[in-house]
Formats: C-alpha cells, sequence, structure tokens
C-alpha cells in the first residue's frame, strides 16, 4: 500500500506482531498539522481514539493509554 | 454516532483535559469556517480524535439531528427529524420489517409490545425495569386507533367485493385496536431516542396506511 508522497513509512516496533506502514490519514495529519506529532506517536489507527489503550493486540476496552490516566473521559 | 458535544481540548495545553463541551451544532455549514479560525484545526483534530464514539445503543441518537434546522423548509418548523428521515429511506429502499426479517431468519416474530422485554431477566432487575419503560413509550408513541369504517384509506385498490378500503380492513366500526405494525420503526437504532416528535408523527401516519391489526382493547 502506498501510504503518502516519498518513500513508504513505517511504524516503529512492531505494533499488532508485524510491520506496518503509517495509514495514509496519519500521514496527512503529520504533514498539515505537525503538532500533533507526539499526540499521534503511539496511534496506529487515527479512527480509533487516540487516547485508548489498544493492549498488546487490539483491545476494546474503554482503558487510556499511559500518559493519559488523568483524563476524564475515562472516568468511571 | 455523533455525539451532541465535542469535548473541546487544546494540544499546546494539557490534552487530558476537556476545556470545554461545544455543541456540534455550533460547528458545522456556516459556522464551520469561523470555528476552525478561531480554535484551530490542530485542536479540532485533537478533540475528535481523542472522543469515545456514542455507544450504539437505544435511545442514544443524537438530539441536535432530530431537531435540525432547515431554514430553506416550506415549513412550520423548518427543521427536520434526521432520525425520521432516515426511516423513510429505510422503508423507500425497500427494507423489510423488523418482523419480516426475523420471519426470514426463521425467528419468532412479535406479536405484543411485550414481546420486546426478555422474559429471562428478572423481575426486580434494572434492565428488565429499563425495557418495560422502553415499552411504556412505544405505547404512548404509537397509541391505539378506532375503526372507522367512514374513513377510506386508498384510491389505488378496492376490496374483493369491490367495495372501497376502509379504515380499517373490516373490523367493527368503532373498535380499539394497537397500532403494532412497522416493528422496524420500534426497532430500529435511531428510533427510541429522547424526542419523538417529527418521528412520532411520520410513524402515525404511515401506521395509518399500513396498519396490521393484532389486538383489540375493545
Amino acid at each position: 500500500m502506498h501510504n503518502g508522497p516519498g518513500p513508504e513509512k513505517l511504524e516503529q516496533g512492531m505494533p499488532n506482531g508485524h510491520q506496518q506502514p503509517v495509514s495514509p490519514l496519519k500521514r496527512v495529519l503529520l504533514r498539515t498539522l505537525p503538532e500533533l506529532e507526539g499526540e499521534l506517536a503511539g496511534v496506529m489507527n487515527v479512527f480509533d481514539p487516540w487516547a485508548r489503550d489498544r493492549g498488546k493486540y487490539y483491545s476494546t476496552e474503554w482503558e487510556p493509554r499511559r500518559g493519559a490516566e488523568g483524563d476524564s473521559a475515562f472516568a468511571k | 454516532m455523533l455525539p451532541d458535544l465535542i469535548e473541546y481540548r487544546e494540544w499546546n495545553k494539557d490534552p487530558n483535559v476537556i476545556q470545554q463541551k461545544i455543541p456540534i451544532i455550533d460547528t458545522f455549514r456556516g459556522k464551520a469556517t469561523e470555528a476552525i479560525r478561531q480554535k484551530g484545526l490542530a485542536n479540532w483534530a485533537l478533540s475528535m480524535g481523542r472522543q469515545q464514539a456514542g455507544e450504539l445503543t437505544l435511545q442514544n441518537h443524537p438530539q441536535f439531528l432530530q431537531n435540525l434546522k432547515m431554514p430553506h423548509l416550506q415549513s412550520s418548523t423548518q427543521q427536520i427529524d434526521i432520525a425520521a428521515l432516515d426511516l423513510l429511506r429505510d422503508w423507500e429502499r425497500g427494507i423489510p420489517h423488523y418482523n419480516e426479517f426475523r420471519r426470514q431468519y426463521g425467528l419468532k416474530q412479535l406479536i405484543r409490545f411485550e414481546d420486546f422485554i426478555d422474559p429471562r431477566l428478572r423481575e426486580d432487575s434494572p434492565a428488565r425495569r429499563e425495557q418495560e419503560q422502553l415499552v411504556k413509550t412505544l405505547r404512548e408513541v404509537y397509541g391505539q386507533h378506532r375503526c372507522d369504517e367512514s374513513k377510506q384509506i386508498t384510491k389505488a385498490q378496492l376490496n374483493n367485493d369491490n367495495s372501497p378500503i376502509n379504515d380499517y380492513l373490516g373490523h367493527p366500526n368503532g373498535r380499539m385496536v394497537l397500532l403494532f405494525q412497522k416493528l422496524n420503526l420500534l426497532c430500529s437504532f435511531s428510533m427510541l431516542h429522547a424526542d419523538f416528535s417529527a418521528t412520532a408523527f411520520l410513524h402515525r401516519v404511515f401506521a395509518q396506511n399500513f396498519i396490521v391489526i393484532l389486538g383489540s382493547s375493545g
């Protein structure tokens, strides 16, 4: 999958257990809104709430990722 | 599933903090450009990126879509109920009724409003109480209807004996019947929401024309 201008870019590490290209929308966001780079660093799927913990594989739980524990959206 | 409110955050402050809750209705159409200029696209992207989608459940249709202003409409309210419109579109596209779906899947069809209540739930369980409340609401929306032989409901067809098809289909004049057709409407995700106004009206109009009589009380 060609995921944007220039050479293919891959996510760091092995999210979901394998190498994964940076998704096209994430690349668009990084290009146009570079100030969100830190926020998007751990986000593989930008359609998935960014502060949600995906777990080791792909948890569907509504739990905060590390660093977002104080987010009131996760308050129970 | 759209929420009614966007939990607005700012990337250059603490993104974990919801700065304010902004109604979506104040951020689209002609207001979109102003919103982007005022708050910045990065903040909107961050806010929407971090927000949880609405739960796909009953009575969770966004209210702003049920009362959407449409100033160009030549109607008294000049607004539209998108939930009702979606139901209308479904009918026109030939989506089978809820009961027809069940029949095609080989499932038992529902014949009473109470069939929506899960009989396995304990009498005192909150889930059962919630379902009973929904059934009560459905009754209020759909209500009952008194048969009126004098009212012709269609000019497109006649009965076998060439008499006009009246309201309702040979039942005794004056009999009270439940409006229980169109179960797809009752169960549609977009239907069971807090504000029934236009939806209820549409359902009544259609129920008049597509009614099936399943019970009586008079």
